[in-house]
């Protein structure tokens, strides 16, 4: 019992003694004297520092090896700043160096900091550009600093990569050729840049101190297949628009440099005699790439009268004025528009009926006329033509000996063509849906020499125009038994009798 | 197959066989005659021919122009109204019709017009054929005489439907019968007129 007693007394002991040594250093709330923890405490549980030096100073002595752990374990390397080593900068680039200007990118740069992590300092990357033509990096006007804190580190604990994320495409550029791209970059204390590393490719990729593109420009092309001009034919101070759209240039459609989306298009109509060999007229504007490109005469003068029946072409040019390459193109030509000529009478009230009944027999005579007036007090005299169509018979001149019909005209009162009991049908037209037009010889007011289509009905189908109990069938029929029977006697007077041949 | 194709077959069928039956006929009787005679040493082939015309000559029986005449009648009305029932009206074809010439359609005598080309053609059956002759080597019954005689009113009748077709055209389903009535009349009338030939090639007397 004794022995155990004595035995929770040592252990006791040595609890106590053990407490200053694993206590953090400086000042304890049980010790408010200072560093030094002066002894006199009577309420402090701890020996005092000679104690415990004479303490350690006996482990040293006896327990070496137990010591040498001890001392491993609360041991603390010192560190300084004094070996601060400046990190390294690349730019990341894995694509094919030749690029559109178009093109979707992706700039990542990759930064190596050896330094302890105790000692390493926040990073300010910022991405520059030499544009071509130019001999000075100058940064990116749109792409953000980029930082990379202490903690940002990644793979073996010194590497991570930073994209910038504003720099989607080089449509900024308003010249093409070889572009380069470099970090520069500043821990607070020293200003660097990445061009004064050399190549790595410790991860497997390629780094670049300086990255160099060699960028192309796709001009803005008008796509052909979209080019129209409305109306065709059309009068010449009419309305008129001239429309296209652009080809799809590149992978990015949007946020350009200046963030208004795509950029800009100087955008040329021209218009040209009918052989293309004159150019009349042309216009610039300015069109975004996906805007509808449209050229109207709304504000536009581009006819006169002197033009009223002339036929025209047309093409569009268009030009992003990017320098260093190709910037313009042109559409092809197409023609368009063909004016209409100038008025010179009024048309009015055409009409064409059955003139005998209603039954509109393909035999019956048909009726129709046209009221003309004159427009233009020069034009005196008018030549109107009348046309049917049917589907076995279109556009065919009716014969009559009035058709065509030539008249007088004036600008006061209308005067009207009339052909009356003409048979423009016939029995192959039975059954079926007949049209007529009239056509002249001047322009009337829609610039047209004739009237539209207008529809007449349908045709009778009944084909013979006479009935089976009339002189015609009663006729025929009596007339054939008559032939055939004298034939016979005939026949046989001549040739069979008394044998015959 | 349509109904005017098939009676298009049999009519060309009635009369390729009638002269094939009017060819076997003939053969039958010079054998008939040959058999009977004893055969001699000019017994050659012109002989044989000779023969034959000699004997066709002495079977020849002229059977009056009353007859001969109204045949004749009859054979251009039955082609003329062939004619009429194929191609009037929309039978056959749908173009080389009577109806789709619009001369024709508008004129008064256009089916007079239209009639002369089977009319010329009959005549040059006829003659070339010589159709009365044929009958002339038949024994024709008096009765069978009368009623081929009055034989010319079938296609009369045959001749008069399409016509009445024409006028109405384009007729109702209800009316396009009639045409087959036009037809079978047709078949009747070529019957009538080869009669003769049948009844000897079966044998039997009318």
């Amino acid at each position: 019992m004794s022995y155990k007693i004595f035995c929770l007394l040592v252990i006791a002991f040595l609890l106590i003694s053990v407490v200053p040594v694993i206590a953090p250093p400086g000042p304890q709330p049980s010790s408010p004297s200072g560093p030094t923890g002066s002894s006199s405490s009577s309420s402090s549980r701890l020996p005092d520092l000679d104690s415990f030096i004479i303490q350690v100073q006996s482990w040293k002595d006896y327990q070496k090896d137990k010591f040498e752990v001890l001392q491993k374990m609360l041991y603390k390397p010192a560190y300084t700043s004094v070996n601060y080593t400046t990190p390294d900068v690349w730019l990341n680039w894995t694509s094919n160096r030749t690029i559109n200007r178009t093109d979707s990118i992706k700039i990542e740069a990759i930064i190596q900091d050896l330094n302890p992590k105790e000692i390493r300092r926040a990073q300010y990357l910022t991405l520059e550009i030499q544009e071509p033509g130019e001999s000075k990096f100058k940064p990116v006007a749109n792409a953000a600093v980029q930082i990379i804190q202490k903690n940002d580190y990644i793979a073996d604990g010194n590497t991570t990569r930073r994209v910038f994320p504003e720099v989607n495409s080089l449509r900024f550029l308003k010249r093409v050729g070889e572009v380069k791209f470099r970090v520069s970059w500043t821990d607070g204390e020293y200003p660097l840049n990445s061009s004064r590393e050399g190549e790595y490719s410790g991860l497997g990729y390629h780094y670049f101190p300086v990255l160099v593109l060699k960028v192309k420009n796709i001009p803005p092309r008008i796509n052909n297949s979209t080019m129209n001009v409305y109306p065709n034919p059309a009068r010449w101070d009419g309305f008129m628009t001239y429309s296209a759209s652009f080809e799809k240039r590149g992978q990015v459609q949007s946020a350009s440099h200046d963030g208004n989306g795509e950029e800009e298009i100087n955008t040329t109509i021209h218009v040209y005699d009918e052989i293309s060999t004159t150019e009349i007229f042309t216009q610039t504007e300015r069109f975004r790439g996906n805007d509808v490109v449209i050229f109207s005469t709304r504000n536009q003068k581009i006819f006169n009268e002197n033009d009223a029946g002339k036929n025209f072409t047309y093409r569009f040019s268009c030009t992003d004025n990017i320098k260093g390459g190709p910037n313009t193109t042109w559409s092809e030509l197409k023609p368009g528009p063909s004016l209409k000529r100038s008025a010179k009478i009024i048309v009015a009230q055409p009409s064409g009926q059955d003139a005998e009944d209603q039954n509109n027999y393909w035999w019956h005579k048909y009726h129709f006329s046209v009221n003309v007036k004159a427009k233009d007090p020069d034009i005196k005299d008018v030549q109107v033509t009348l046309r049917t169509n049917t589907p076995d018979h279109p556009g065919q001149i009716v014969a009559s000996p009035n058709n065509p019909l030539k008249l007088a005209v004036t600008a006061d009162d209308y005067t009207t063509f009339e052909f009356k009991d003409v048979t423009p049908f016939n029995v192959l037209d039975c059954g079926k849906n007949y049209s007529y037009y009239f056509e002249y010889n001047v322009e009337d007011e829609m610039g047209n020499r004739t009237t539209d289509l207008i529809n007449g009905g349908m045709i009778n189908g009944r084909v013979l125009y006479y009935t089976f109990i009339s002189f015609e069938v009663v006729g025929n029929l009596l007339a054939l038994l008559i032939a055939s029977l004298l034939i016979g006697v005939l026949l046989e007077r001549s040739i069979f009798r008394k044998g015959g041949v | 197959m349509s109904l005017a194709i098939i009676a298009l077959i049999v009519l060309i069928g009635m009369a390729v066989g009638g002269a094939y039956l009017h060819k076997n006929n003939m053969d039958n009787i010079y054998q008939k005659v040959m058999d009977r005679i004893p055969k001699s040493s000019n017994n050659d082939k012109d002989h044989a021919i000779d023969m034959k015309k000699d004997l066709m000559t002495m079977m020849f029986t002229h059977q009056g122009p009353n007859f001969n005449a109204l045949v004749i009648s009859a054979w251009l009305l039955f082609i003329v109204a062939a004619f009429f029932s194929f191609l009037l009206t929309p039978q056959l074809s749908e173009g080389l019709v009577y109806l789709k010439i619009p001369e024709l359609a508008r004129f008064s005598l256009g089916p007079m017009l239209f009639a002369l080309i089977p009319l010329i053609f009959g005549i040059i059956f006829v003659v070339g054929l010589r159709v009365p002759r044929v009958y002339g080597y038949y024994i024709i019954p008096i009765q069978l005489k009368k009623a081929m005689m009055a034989t010319w009113l079938l296609p009369f009748a045959a001749m008069i439907i399409p016509v009445y077709l024409a006028t109405i055209f384009p007729y109702p389903n209800s009316k396009s019968f009639l045409i087959n009535i036009s037809f079978i009349l047709l078949a009747f009338s070529l019957f009538m007129l080869l009669s003769p030939i049948f009844f000897e090639a079966k044998g039997t007397k009318p």
